[in-house]
């Protein structure tokens, strides 16, 4: 978990985002949006306590439902950090409060990025 | 007779957005979140193919593949990665392919490419669903 990404990719990748908008009806492609922006904060939510208790499964497999998630709206950054995350061997104490700081910090970024993607153009 | 695809995946909005795209071109769904809940499917429905992800829960899709093709060997399926830090979504499929699978779609998934693929193995393959005596 301690290497460093020599170019970290983008928060957003607009392209996936809008290809994934235009393979779903309007009310389906909110609603998907409304699922991911929802299970964000939960997955952080889940994180937190598996960290605290140095589950390495339970981050694990967070970290699995996040790249999930993050690959199917191009979020990037997120899908990198917690493909990182599954792929950490051993995945320590250390490394768990790292993933789980390293999450703290992109979730936030990658709300917002959703969020702005959504409103209409000016 | 409906065309039935079965989505076999622990990433929920993989379901809706594969779900979404497949019924807007006329095919029924049915939903699976690990191997083993596929193979529970498959044993009390009909399916036209099997639309499966590598790394689940329970039962990966190898496994899942392996088991599907010991009951129902014609019953096509189309295996989707996105990879892993050791391994390529491409050299995951090729091995999907050497296991049997009858096409392999890398992730994230997009209309026009899962079409593509469910088209193609649809026309080559002749899928029947039929279990082994």
């Amino acid at each position: 978990m301690s290497e460093v990404l020599m170019e970290e990719p983008p928060i957003l990748d607009r392209q996936r985002f809008d290809e994934l908008r235009a393979s779903c009806a309007p009310p389906v492609f909110n609603a998907l949006v409304e699922t991911f922006t929802d299970n964000l904060p939960l997955l952080l939510h889940q994180l937190r306590a598996c960290a605290s208790r140095a589950d390495a499964d339970g981050v694990r497999s967070i970290a699995h439902q996040y790249r999930g998630f993050a690959g199917s709206f191009g979020a990037k950054r997120l899908e990198a950090i917690a493909s990182r995350i599954q792929n950490t061997e051993p995945l320590d104490p250390s490394a768990i409060l790292e993933a789980a700081a390293a999450i703290e910090v992109v979730a936030p970024d990658t709300l917002e990025a959703i969020t702005r993607a959504m409103q209409p153009d000016p | 007779m409906d065309r039935v695809i079965l989505v076999v995946d622990d990433d929920p909005i993989l379901h809706e957005i594969a779900g979404e795209i497949l019924e807007s071109e006329g095919f029924r769904v049915m939903h699976a979140y690990d191997g083993r809940e596929a193979l529970q499917v498959l044993g009390a429905a009909r399916c036209s193919l099997v639309l499966c992800d590598v790394f689940m829960p329970n039962m990966d899709g190898f496994e899942t593949v392996q088991q599907i093709h010991a009951r129902w060997p014609r019953l096509p399926v189309v295996m989707m990665s996105g990879g892993n830090a050791y391994q390529s979504p491409a050299t995951m499929l090729n091995t999907a392919r050497l296991m049997g699978v009858s096409a392999g779609l890398a992730k994230p998934i997009n209309r026009e490419r899962l079409m593509s693929k469910i088209n193609e193995t649809l026309a080559a393959d002749q899928p029947v669903q039929e279990d082994i005596a």
